[in-house]
């Protein structure tokens, strides 16, 4: 027992390959001339839809300038720029509602609507929610029915390859998709995100339902559950996953499209960097626990009520790579590690099958998702817990920036 | 002749098909909800408690509720095998806590998200009162997730008690969230102290008040309306909750319930449409579940009052559920004063799952829509069966013109289908859970 503890620990603790969290100098610079050029661009467009301004609505709500500022610090050492960039980001956050953004549900239980809607920041919750430009989300907004399906209509039209389609819920595919139908016209999931994808300028899928099929797809796969990437081809694509995804990670999209009108850099599984560059792990309070062998070995028990680690009741943190363990939910008030349950895993893929079981990984048999435990950043483990804090320790982290395409601007 | 309209903004989507009269007033509607995920499915052969992190994902809105009720369901199959599960009186008051606070800020989106855009000709001042919903939603959240890590989509509870172990601090943090959540209500849906109005028992107070539902009410009332929506009369509340017993009214008669005679049916459209929402009857008659039927089992003396008047009226069910979150709020304040920290959070259970041969048991719970069933039977821990009956099944079953539905018979005879959508609408229909 103690043998394969010291050979997980091992595993767990291996030197690795980091994420690329500085790219020097004259690459940030360059990048800062784009990201200005791009926001003075937005600024001279007219807002769509939404004329409310972000600044009248924080002097409204009685959030000001320290609190607005402390947020955009936050943000940018989230989305891994350095801290020079805060004045932009500021501005970008000022300049959303010219992004416009269609939001869908499919095979989903609204859970990640739920969770934006009540994203953090300066009291942004409310804010964000009011400034970003939703030209179309089902549960938000005032038309239904007929009126709505007009509404979309419109919506696509005028914002033709300009707008970021959202895609909540997984597509299900068995039985011709009879699963899942939208309305009269009896057209089918599929058909629905293949119709609204063709003119999207990006696709963002949130949750892990639309990244990965999520909890419908977790064996047998009743409905035959699949995610927006086995359905959309031809088309960028951002993953966002985990059940529910976090709304930071949904508003740093956003912001850094605005921001630089190009989407982050992403992993393999699509996966932006600057939230799931690291594992849940690495940054977890417990962790100290983890390195001195003390675990919670049953619930209620004494290491339960001192909060040791958790990978003996099943935690899957070790294999997760998602930013819960910095942002956690609900406005920073908790995450699931913080009252005592182990991390599911529900931002990998195939998460229940592989994951969630009621046992340590080290008994589940699982293998480590791409590239392997052992090649992850572990660096910044011990002792940097919050957002700040990592834009501090790592100062110039790896930019959120698709690199590929700037670099093509380079040559 | 028959009319489509397509129904969204319910957490998820339903379609009503309606047929008229000569006149354009609603002769029958039928209700039908196009989406399947397979949730019973899933569950079956997985670990008994895994169930505990698969059925909150059932619904991002409610999912706290399925949560208690696998917990429950658990906790039976223990009974059931002779064993008793023992739970903390804190475990108890923090799991109802952070139940009704889900309950709280359901109720208050449902009433500015759902409900008010729907009702023609109202006017509130949208910006403002869209802002304190999300202020007011988002507190809920807070304060559940000091105690279940996250929301939605808590686990935080297993049989035998709650993962959580709050610090005098986190109470702290709650109560003043509660506090700041009792203003919200106080200065938006009914501008008087909480504790007046639960106390209040006569209609004319509650219509002479300020604030959006006396608001809403008084318009309904000047529109003529405020007899629309009437429909069987028969309520039904399946588990005891924070707020009053279990046990069934036909109109003001009291019985108490019996789950063995709760029967699912399969769904049907008549018309041939795809549909996934199961009917679901007490011994085969069709009852009204939620806030209303809260009410009238516990005889809450206002809504009471308020049925003699209006009968089953989407008035009285607006009503009901608007002055339940007083109700629960005040208990939540009142709660959080008697949780004692030194008892334990969780209390192992004498044996596992797993060494029980062959067991089943049931879980129910008071969602914010209504009554929520689970039921599960397991062989040496591992799940053989789940069956789920979600609250709006009970009000949305779809029926016959003979034999209509709660929400269909609500809708006959309206004059047009904007009425009929706001009585539609005044039941909280939810069609994630409802169709798993
Ligand atoms: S990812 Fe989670 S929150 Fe989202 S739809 Fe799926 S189960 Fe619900
Ligand atoms: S609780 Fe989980 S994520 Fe945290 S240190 Fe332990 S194993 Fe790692």
């Amino acid at each position: 027992m103690t043998d394969k503890r010291e050979a997980v620990k091992k595993l767990f603790t291996a030197k690795s390959s980091r994420v690329e969290t500085n790219k020097g100098d004259v690459y940030y610079q360059r990048l800062y001339a784009q990201c200005k050029k791009r926001i003075e661009a937005l600024k001279t467009l007219e807002p769509f839809g939404n004329k409310l301004e972000l600044q009248d609505l924080l002097s409204e709500e009685g959030v000001d300038r320290r609190d607005f500022m402390k947020w955009v610090s936050a943000t940018t050492a989230m989305l891994m720029l350095p801290s020079f960039f805060e004045p932009l980001v500021a501005e970008a956050a000022e300049v959303m509602n010219r992004v416009p953004v269609i939001w869908i549900e499919l095979q989903d239980c609204a859970g990640n609507s739920e969770a934006f809607i009540r994203s953090d920041g300066p009291k942004v919750d409310e804010i964000i929610l009011e400034i970003i430009s939703l030209e179309f989300q089902e549960t938000l907004m005032a038309a239904a029915g007929h009126q709505a399906e007009a509404q979309l209509h419109d919506a696509v039209e005028t914002f033709k390859g300009k707008y970021l389609l959202f895609v909540e819920g997984s597509i299900p595919t068995a039985m011709n998709g009879f699963y899942g139908t939208i309305g009269p016209s009896g057209e089918t999931f599929e058909e629905h995100l293949t119709r609204l994808s063709k003119d999207a300028a990006a696709i963002v899928a949130v949750g892990s339902c639309a990244t990965f099929g999520g909890v419908p797809a977790a064996a047998p796969n009743p409905t035959g559950a699949k995610g927006v990437m086995d359905i959309v081809k031809g088309k960028p694509i951002i993953n966002i996953p985990a059940c529910p995804a976090n709304p930071a990670n949904m508003v740093g999209v956003i912001l850094h499209y605005v921001l630089t009108g190009q989407i982050p850099e992403l992993d393999s599984l699509l996966r932006p960097k600057f939230a799931f560059g690291y594992r849940i792990h690495d940054n977890c309070e417990r962790r100290a626990h983890f390195d001195a062998g003390e675990f919670v070995e049953e619930w209620g028990d004494e290491g339960a009520k001192n909060n040791f680690c958790l990978y003996k009741m099943g935690c899957k943190g070790p294999m997760t790579f998602n930013n819960c363990s910095i942002v956690r939910y609900n406005e920073g008030v908790n995450w699931p590690i913080g009252v005592g349950r182990g991390c599911i895993g529900c931002s990998e893929p195939d998460f229940w099958d592989k994951y969630a079981y009621e046992r340590p990984m080290a008994d589940a048999n699982i293998k480590a998702p791409t590239g392997g435990v052992e090649k992850t950043v572990d660096e910044f483990g011990l002792g940097v817990l919050t957002a700040t804090a990592v834009g501090i320790g790592i100062h110039a982290a790896a930019s959120a920036l698709a690199g590929k395409k700037s670099d093509e601007g380079e040559k | 002749m028959k009319i489509e309209r397509l129904i969204e903004r319910i957490e998820g989507e339903a379609t009503l098909l309606f047929e008229r009269e000569g006149d354009g007033s609603i002769r029958f509607a039928e209700i039908v909800f196009p989406h399947f995920r397979g949730m019973e499915k899933i569950l079956e052969r997985k670990e008994a408690l895994d169930a505990l992190a698969i059925t909150p994902r059932v619904c991002g809105i409610c999912g706290h509720a399925h949560l208690m009720a696998t917990v429950r369901a658990l906790e039976s199959c223990y009974d059931n095998a002779g064993y008793r599960v023992q739970i903390s009186s804190k475990a108890e008051t923090i799991r109802a806590l952070t139940l009704a606070l889900e309950m709280v800020q359901n109720h208050f989106k449902w009433f500015y998200l759902t409900l008010l855009p729907s009702v023609p000709g109202f006017e509130t001042n949208r910006d403002a009162s869209l802002l304190a919903v999300h202020r007011a939603a988002s507190l809920c959240a807070k304060a559940i997730a000091h105690f279940a890590g996250q929301w939605p989509h808590t686990s935080y509870a297993l049989p035998g008690g709650v993962m959580c172990d709050p610090t005098h601090l986190e109470l702290m943090q709650v109560e003043s969230l509660i506090s700041r959540l009792c203003e919200i209500f106080e200065s938006t849906l009914l501008h008087a102290p909480l504790e007046t109005v639960t106390q209040m028992s006569q209609v004319g107070e509650l219509f002479e008040c300020e604030g959006d539902l006396p608001a809403l009410l008084r318009h309904f009332q000047r529109a003529g309306w405020e007899r629309f929506g009437q429909s069987h009369d028969r309520f039904i509340v399946l588990s005891e909750h924070l707020l009053g017993p279990s046990g069934k009214a036909l109109k003001t008669r009291l019985a108490s319930v019996d789950l063995e005679m709760v029967e699912e049916g399969q769904p049907t459209s008549p018309q041939g449409y795809t549909n996934h929402a199961k009917p679901v009857r007490y011994k085969s008659d069709l009852y009204e579940a939620g806030p209303l039927a809260r009410a009238m089992v516990a005889k809450q003396p206002l809504i009471r009052q308020m049925h003699r008047k209006y009968k089953d009226a989407s008035m009285t069910r607006i009503a009901a559920r608007v002055v339940e979150i007083a109700a629960l709020l005040q208990r939540c304040r009142e709660s959080i004063g008697v949780i004692d920290l030194n008892e334990p959070s969780y209390i192992e259970p004498p044996v596992k799952l797993s060494d029980i041969e062959a067991v089943q048991g049931r879980g129910t719970v008071e969602a914010a829509r209504g009554s929520l069933i689970h039921s599960l039977r397991l062989r040496r821990g591992k799940i053989l069966r789940y069956c789920i009956v979600t609250p709006t099944q009970w009000n949305l079953a779809n029926g016959t013109p003979e034999d209509p539905g709660v929400a269909q018979k609500a809708m006959v005879g309206l004059p047009d289908e904007t009425a009929a959508e706001v009585v539609f609408r005044s039941f909280d229909v939810c069609s994630v859970c409802t169709t798993q």
